[in-house]
């Protein structure tokens, strides 16, 4: 039965990759990166190879940083892969013990699975200098994987606990959005942390070896320090903790086979009979209405409610982090963001935010794609184009503009840049202006695939037209993006010659162009409704999940 | 002018792969007999296959000194790549009648209600609703008509009372009538104590039932339901009924879509029996049926009812 679990999970595997080509390219991707990592970690343990206690250092170190993904990801992104989940098999006589070993193999099946053994091979190629150490390494490194996997399933537990509530719900989603949006800017400082001070980090390691995240990858660290009672007991620490995930994954499994029918998700608070929400401050009118039920789903709809704390992350991390990151490099009259900062700050302020801003904008055509085949309602209504688009409109921008301005602000207080903040600010709500044109007039042309009602922020949304929808959609980012062409080039200029009035100028323009840039594409996207709203709605109906 | 073209078939009970394909895209199909163009009301060339003849001549009852029927529907076609989901479709719905649209999974009625309620742009046709082109003049249209579709998620974050309140303002209500009409439809639908939830805590029935009073409050002439008592308990059931039958006593004219006969038969005064995306039949219930049961003479018109040997194994304890 253990086989047939396993092989089910394999032939779905297989079967993800004949459903739609977005998969394929997602797994070559995503082995593309393994690979690199691989390579990457090889050629380092060649490096290390005269040096063997450094080598089984870093086989320590990436074995533990192997454990702490596998553990942190199930708790804030919407678990494990549910090929095996108990909900599908609890109508068949299964029982957990059977079910729990087939997950646990399965687990394997997969790249997330097949690159952490790899992981290990590699690291067993670096240690194996002495070969003692090498089994050592070996007998720890079995039973480490096991620990990681077994990890993995109880976090997946927890976190399906955890998300009950929806407090904890929309916070857990919400670290785990910016997670990923620092994830490379992060893993880059902590990479380049470990290397400065890799040789330092011997009494850190010599601890972690013997905690869950490190006992399974130790024992070569220890052989090597000449601790070889230590490196036993790393052996069999690590085989008590994956004992002890072993009772304890098997008892949330069999609660969880008991309760299949009870884990439905959490419900929203009930509101008093006669509390309209949102719709009580807007008018009566389908304008009105929409704007009203767009801030509702930021509110309440996680899909949307992420991009709010990653729209000012992103504000932040450009302006504030990255305007005063020093970064080493040939000599030069400036040689960090820092120094180019100082020395022309009205337009580092300017530049940096950039990104931000259009990021900010280009959210604004993910509405319709979010409301799914709810956007019947509206094709349904004798509603026209105008008040579709206009209520959309106003309801994002009461909620990014916001952002958008305190994102600004506190860049401008973290990088005392109070003199530029004025001309700064008006350029910036004038390519806000244009952006959300470009996007609320791109949504009637084309719609990103995004998840479903009900689902996870971060699930996987079908991806039905391939690769000429994806360059299509890099388009939209494109245009969205030039759409701050006056400011740019007016920001350029001022770079050049210092002089403070083409900021202002490039804030006029940018403000005219956006105000125009916005009338137009609201027009055309409003007749664009008019015409072919039955379409938008075929469209992401079928994009459903 | 749009020009389809259909591939004629001989048999038209020969078995057809499915044409509901909504991931397709629609394109033109081809057809050997000469298109029909956009066409006048009262001169419809229609091809008919042997079977329809008879049944349809109820369908067809001189225009003159007929009031305007609520919905009208000539040539409507729907067309997924090579697939035919609805293919020239004509009726006529009176004003004031509760009309049954049946026919097996699959065979055209959700693609061709999503037509005549906007949802869906037809590949050729036209659906007149009290006399207004959908196409031409979607909004007059869409202010007649109230549409229960299926399949279709709601905005689900919103309280019950929320959704219908939207549902008011969409259709351009003022504050004061959405408010009165959202309460007595929440008492009408018993969803009093629900209406502060929100829709996605709702179990089927009361779904279905909140979808129904927004597709109500703004008083439509005509009333669309897509399979609107699929996964409701009998309570419920016989709660919307009851409503329809007090909206249809009243003036109004409800568009029933479903694939279980037994109901259509008690709750209809008129039926049109679908099948791959062609009306087999059409008219009151009692025309329709004749002396059979609607279900038996559906299966008569649809066909398809194969002898079974039973599975041998099933029922033993074999185990």
């Amino acid at each position: 039965m253990v086989g047939h679990l396993v092989s089910l999970k394999w032939r779905y595997v297989l079967a993800s990759f004949r459903r739609s080509l977005w998969v394929v390219i997602g797994c070559i991707l995503g082995g593309v990166y393994a690979l690199a990592a691989l390579v990457g970690l090889g050629v380092l343990y060649v490096i290390l190879s005269g040096t063997p206690l450094l080598a089984a250092q870093l086989a320590l170190m990436a074995g533990a940083a192997l454990c702490l993904v596998w553990w942190l990801v199930p708790i804030f992104f919407s678990g494990l892969d549910d090929t095996l989940d108990v909900h599908r098999f609890v109508l068949f006589p299964l029982d957990a013990k059977t079910l729990q070993r087939g997950q646990f193999w399965a687990g394997f099946i997969g790249l997330g699975g097949i690159a952490s053994v790899l992981v290990a091979l590699v690291a067993l190629l670096g240690v194996s200098t002495n070969p003692w150490a090498a089994l050592l390494y070996t007998l720890g490194a079995v039973l480490g994987l096991a620990q990681m996997m077994v990890g993995a399933r109880i976090a997946n537990g927890v976190g399906q606990y955890l998300r009950r509530n929806p407090t904890v719900n929309t916070l857990v989603t919400i670290i785990a959005g910016i997670a990923i949006m620092l994830s490379g800017f992060g893993s880059s400082l902590s990479i380049m942390y470990l290397i400065d001070h890799f040789d330092q980090l011997g009494p850190v390691l010599s601890v972690l070896g013997y905690t869950p995240l490190g006992a399974g990858f130790s024992a070569a660290f220890y052989a090597y320090s000449g601790q070889m009672v230590s490196a036993l007991l790393s052996i069999a620490l690590a085989a008590v903790y994956t004992g002890i995930g072993w009772m304890i994954w098997y008892r949330m499994l069999v609660r969880s086979m008991r309760t299949v029918g009870a884990q439905s998700t959490h419900s929203q608070k009930e509101r008093a009979k006669g509390n309209l929400g949102f719709f009580e401050y807007f008018s009566a009118t389908p304008t009105g209405a929409i704007a009203a039920r767009t801030l509702h789903s930021y509110r309440y709809d996680m899909r949307y409610i992420i991009s709010v704390p990653m729209t000012l992350v992103m504000y932040i991390l450009f302006g504030s982090v990255l305007g005063r990151m020093n970064f080493s490099g040939p000599k030069s009259s400036a040689s960090s963001f820092s120094e180019m900062f100082d020395a022309h700050p009205g337009g580092m302020l300017n530049g940096l935010l950039y990104f931000s801003t259009v990021m900010a904008a280009y959210y604004a055509c993910y509405q319709v794609s979010y409301d799914n085949s709810a956007f019947s309602a509206h094709v349904l209504a004798p509603i026209t184009g105008w008040q579709e688009r206009c209520g959309r409109l106003i309801g994002y921008s009461a909620v990014m503009v916001p952002m958008m301005l305190l994102g600004i602000t506190i860049t401008a207080i973290t990088q005392n840049g109070w003199a530029f903040y004025p001309v700064v600010l008006v350029q910036h709500i004038g390519i806000f202006a244009a952006g959300i044109g470009v996007c609320s007039l791109a949504e009637t042309f084309i719609n990103p695939p995004a998840a479903a009602p009900g689902a996870s922020p971060f699930a996987t949304a079908k991806q039905g037209e391939g690769f000429a929808k994806q360059l299509l959609l890099s388009l939209v980012m494109l245009a969205t993006g030039l759409s701050g062409l006056p400011s740019y080039v007016c920001t350029i200029v001022y770079l050049i010659n210092g002089q403070m009035m083409w900021l202002w100028i490039g804030a006029l323009l940018q403000l005219l162009f956006g105000a125009l840039c916005l009338w137009l594409c609201l027009r055309w996207g409003a007749r664009r409704y008019d015409r072919y709203s039955a379409r938008m709605l075929v469209r992401v109906s079928r994009s459903a999940s | 002018m749009r020009e389809h073209h259909h591939t004629h078939r001989e048999d038209p009970t020969a078995p057809q792969t499915s044409a509901l394909h909504p991931g397709a895209t629609h394109t033109a199909v081809q057809r050997i007999v000469p298109p029909v163009q956009h066409p006048h009301p009262g001169t419809y060339p229609v091809p008919r296959a042997p079977y329809e003849q008879g049944t349809l001549d109820m369908q067809h009852a001189p225009e003159q000194n007929q009031p305007a029927p609520a919905i009208r529907l000539r040539q409507l076609t729907k067309a997924f790549d090579q697939h035919v989901a609805v293919d020239q479709i004509n009726l006529d719905i009176p004003a004031g009648s509760f009309y049954g649209l049946v026919g097996r999974n699959g065979a055209g009625k959700t693609t061709t209600i999503s037509m005549v309620s906007g949802m869906l742009e037809p590949s050729m046709g036209t659906a007149l609703i009290s006399g207004v082109d959908m196409w031409a003049q979607p909004l007059e249209a869409k202010r007649l008509l109230g549409v229960l579709p299926d399949g279709v998620h709601l905005f689900d974050k919103l309280s019950g009372e929320q959704l219908v309140t939207y549902s008011g303002y969409l259709h351009g209500l003022d504050k004061a009538t959405v408010a009165q009409r959202t309460n007595d439809l929440l008492t009408a639908m018993d969803l009093q104590e629900a209406a502060g939830r929100a829709v996605a805590d709702y179990s089927a029935g009361m779904t279905k039932k909140i979808a129904l009073a927004a597709a109500l409050v703004h008083a439509p002439q005509v009333l669309i339901l897509d399979e609107p008592f699929e996964a409701v308990d009998p309570v419920s059931a016989a709660n919307i009924q009851d409503i329809l039958r007090g909206f249809v006593a009243s003036g109004g004219t409800v568009v029933l879509s479903s694939h279980v006969m037994d109901l259509v038969q008690r709750l209809c005064d008129h039926v049109a029996i679908m099948d791959r995306g062609r009306i087999l039949a059409a008219g009151t219930v009692d025309q329709v049926r004749g002396e059979s049961s609607l279900e038996e003479r559906f299966v008569q018109l649809v066909g398809g009812r194969t002898a079974s040997e039973g599975l041998s194994w099933l029922g033993t304890s074999s185990h």
